[in-house]
């Protein structure tokens, strides 16, 4: 149900004026232009990357349920609207404490690292160094290799700091019940076998889906922390890397530092041999993520101030729509102007 | 230097007696002589190649065509605290394999897929390191005459010389006449040693059962389980099917978890680590199971399905009874199984039409990705379509598809027709292998006459089922003895 709240609550604020597909390619975190606009013009920030792997057809079939079950609309254009009961539904949303821009599906990486961790250091005080590691990835294996031999790791005061770290971890006020029992079974150790989705899903009497929405929500928790706890020394090694140093994606943090260089717009394009719609799209990112980024390069004669006040009282964040409006104006100069403008309502509010 | 495969056996692999067959074929190798070696899976062919490259001063070459078997060994060496241990497969990139190529010599035990061997740079890295050991894995891979012949495999005898060679192991679950003497032939044997084991499980009892629908064949199998005991696999033909049985089965009280390549690699580990530790007593899988998990005393093997060859019917159900015990595999058929097994075989297989397609399109620029996301063809399609057409000619492609597809029927019909007449099923599993049956045990088969209850023992519902417990004493079992030092 959650899960279907969720697509409910992004079908709501689309306002009809995206397809079906938005969602999911902002579920699954998808990086491009379209999607990171999306994720700003209509304050979705949470739930980017939530669903990493979520398939086509998984997607699909919730959707045809959530029609089934008379929550949404799919009109003859593929774009869906929200229903009255589908309303009352989502009044049901549960707050989340979701930060998916933010961690960006690099919570799983850090989940795998405390998870080979946890299971090595059980590992060794059981004295079995023979064991098969519950993580075959080995990038993951490496990594988890250096981290330890940074310290005595085979000692029992680091074992007890590293497990006194986790306890005060877990005890963040912020983590609910549901999500400690989630998180401490998915977890394993010497002779501790770990619990599978289909097993939990069928002790706690909850959705898969829904499950792996809570665990990704723990662990968005579990990593904020973390961050803000500097005495967790030991954890915050663990989350190197995790938590993305730019709003960027990695391709529009490369336009951006050649445009900061005094590379022109045309200049980007051809030392990068990208079209000139991608470096758009990298400029609209810009635009969205750098409060200190101007647009007025791109509007060289006008009030932008002015335009974007106009912008932001459409009562759409449609292009076409605005582009009927404004016809004297390219879709990337709107582009901009919503990306400036558009951040309205990044907040609780259905 | 003393050469003691016993010490090693003990010291580096904790086992305390050798295996049949493992103690003169690792002396042969000693010897430095090419050997074939005949023994079921499952059954401890790796301890051969292990345990001399101890004992050898240089590398061991392993020759590996099936990439989930390589992995599988690549870990089970690591887990013994083996770190010169590396696999070289088409899942490396290319940075990858570099560094690996850099620092080659460092290996104890180089692990290869057929068509890497063929790579230049590969090839010429080889050359210039000391080699001790050649082993052959799944031998009957070279030999059309094999039930799995990989192509690439051949090449392999390009790359051995007569002479001034190290000495060659070819192992195999397979012998028959052809295959042996295709063995020897391609790969430049010198009157090699053969080790020839029986094929036969004799503590493996086989019965095929018809049913007269799918309903009651579930009603069957859920009273087999619930009335013999585990440890035990049912092997099913889909992942929906998997999850659902196990949800059923868990429904009755049985402690059972689902197993496919569907789930996350985590969940698959946990469902393995599970069943080793006995919480479950059933897993209930598609063939995706089995690699990896090294279990001795499975003690019942069930099917739902015809498996789409002997070959593969006789791996499955080889994972019973690993430690001698005695064990049951039981199949339950419908007579529509046999075509629902041939519709799974070749239902994205691809067919004259296929390959036209795909021919047409690569010569209008289309790339394969978007003959997949258009829906022109499936993916299976395109990879095996890929790997033909830039190896031999369209005709030649669907000629061979063609010959392939009607194999795959053949070793249906075969399977079914070992399960359903009125023959020992344990003879002619051994015969498909190239063997003779020599001793026939007491309750063999459904057909020579089998009691059940004499088998496996009936089962007792366990007390302990899976209940969550609070996160403070889950971690304090993770981490055990910290709680009382708790200020």
């Amino acid at each position: 149900m959650l899960f279907q709240q969720i697509i409910l609550h992004m079908v709501n604020r689309l306002n009809g004026e995206r397809t079906i597909s938005a969602p999911f390619h902002l579920l699954r975190g998808k990086r491009s232009g379209q999607t990171i606009q999306d994720v700003k013009s209509y304050g979705f920030t949470r739930y980017f990357s939530l669903t990493p792997k979520l398939s086509k057809k998984t997607y699909d079939h919730t959707i045809q349920m959530m029609i089934q079950s008379g929550l949404i609309i799919v009109d003859g254009n593929s774009v869906p609207h929200i229903t009255k009961p589908g309303i009352e539904t989502l009044q049901r949303l549960p707050e989340l404490k979701l930060n998916g821009w933010l961690y960006r599906g690099n919570e799983r990486i850090f989940f795998q690292r405390l998870s080979l961790v946890t299971q090595t250091l059980s590992q060794i005080i059981a004295g079995n160094m023979a064991f098969d590691p519950v993580q075959k990835d080995e990038k993951v294996q490496n990594w988890v290799r250096n981290y330890l031999k940074k310290w005595p790791f085979r000692s029992e005061e680091f074992i007890r700091n590293y497990y006194y770290e986790l306890k005060t971890a877990f005890q963040t006020s912020d983590l609910s019940h549901l999500h400690l029992s989630i998180l401490s079974h998915r977890l394993s150790g010497f002779e501790v076998s770990g619990v599978t989705w289909q097993q939990l899903s069928h002790a706690l009497k909850e959705d898969e889906m829904d499950l792996q929405i809570r665990f990704c929500e723990c662990l968005h928790i579990l990593l904020d922390e973390i961050y803000l706890n500097p005495r967790l020394t030991l954890l915050n090694s663990l989350s190197e890397g995790i938590k993305t140093s730019t709003p960027l994606t990695d391709s529009a943090k490369k336009t951006a530092d050649l445009y900061e260089q005094g590379y022109t717009f045309e200049q980007i394009m051809s030392s990068r041999q990208l079209k000139s719609s991608t470096i758009e799209d990298h400029f609209v990112e810009m635009a969205m993520n750098d409060p200190s980024f101007s647009i007025q390069l791109f509007f060289p004669d006008e009030n932008t101030y002015r335009l974007i006040e106009q912008i932001r009282n459409q009562q759409t964040k449609k292009l076409r729509t605005l582009k009927e409006a404004y016809p004297l104006y390219s879709y990337f100069q709107l582009r901009l102007l919503l990306a400036v403008g558009g951040d309205s309502h990044e907040d609780g509010s259905i | 230097m003393k050469m003691d495969p016993y010490k090693i056996l003990k010291e580096k692999f904790g086992y305390t007696s050798f295996r049949p067959g493992q103690q003169e074929i690792i002396q042969s190798i000693l010897n430095d002589e090419d050997v074939v070696a005949i023994m079921p899976t499952g059954m401890g062919k790796s301890l051969c190649y292990q345990i001399p490259g101890y004992l050898l001063p240089h590398t061991v070459l392993i020759i590996s065509p099936l990439l989930s078997l390589m992995q599988d060994q690549v870990e089970q060496l690591k887990k013994m605290g083996e770190k010169r241990v590396v696999a070289l497969n088409s899942f490396l990139s290319v940075q990858e394999k570099q560094q690996l190529l850099n620092q080659l010599e460092y290996y104890k035990f180089i692990f290869l897929s057929p068509e890497m061997l063929m790579q230049e740079q590969v090839k010429m890295k080889l050359q210039n390191i000391p080699i001790s050991l050649l082993v052959a894995d799944e031998a009957h891979c070279i030999s059309q005459w094999g039930y799995d012949f990989r192509p690439d495999y051949l090449r392999l005898g390009e790359w051995v010389h007569k002479t001034n060679r190290p000495p060659i192991l070819a192992l195999t679950a397979t012998a028959t006449q052809e295959v042996m003497s295709d063995i020897q032939l391609h790969l430049k044997m010198q009157e090699p040693t053969l080790h020839i084991q029986s094929l036969d499980r004799p503590n493996i009892r086989y019965a095929a059962i018809e049913v007269e629908s799918p309903e009651l064949k579930f009603d069957l199998i859920s009273k087999q389980i619930a009335s013999f005991s585990g440890p035990g696999i049912l092997y099913t033909q889909s992942r929906r099917k998997a999850d659902e049985y196990a949800r059923n089965l868990s429904d009755n009280g049985i402690r059972i978890a689902s197993y496919h390549a569907g789930m996350e690699q985590v969940d698959r580990m946990f469902v393995q680590q599970q069943f080793l530790q006995n919480e479950i007593d059933w897993v209930c899988a598609t063939n995706a199971f089995g690699m990896g998990v090294h279990k001795d005393d499975v003690r019942q093997v069930i099917h739902d399905h015809f498996p789409s060859s002997v070959a593969n019917y006789a791996q499955e159900v080889g994972r019973a009874g690993r430690d001698g015990a005695d064990s049951l595999s039981t199949l339950y058929y419908t007579k529509d199984d046999e075509n629902h097994s041939i519709f799974v075989a070749i239902n994205d297989f691809p067919e004259e039409a296929h390959v036209n397609i795909f021919e047409q399109a690569t010569l209008n620029g289309l790339s394969p990705n978007q003959l997949v996301s258009q829906g022109i063809l499936s993916e299976n399609h395109v990879r095996i379509l890929a790997y033909w057409s830039s190896r031999k000619t369209t005709e030649d492609t669907i000629e061979m598809l063609d010959n392939l597809k009607r194999q795959k029927m053949h070793q249906i019909y075969q399977m079914k027709d070992i399960l359903t007449n009125p023959i020992c099923i344990r003879q002619q599993i051994i015969q498909i292998f190239g063997q003779q049956l020599l001793e026939q045990p007491e309750n063999c088969c459904s057909k020579c006459g089998l009691n059940m209850d004499v088998i496996v023992s009936s089962s007792v519902l366990s007390a302990r089922h899976l209940v969550l417990s609070s996160w403070e004493d889950r971690l304090s079992k993770i981490f055990p003895g910290f709680l009382s030092n708790e200020a």
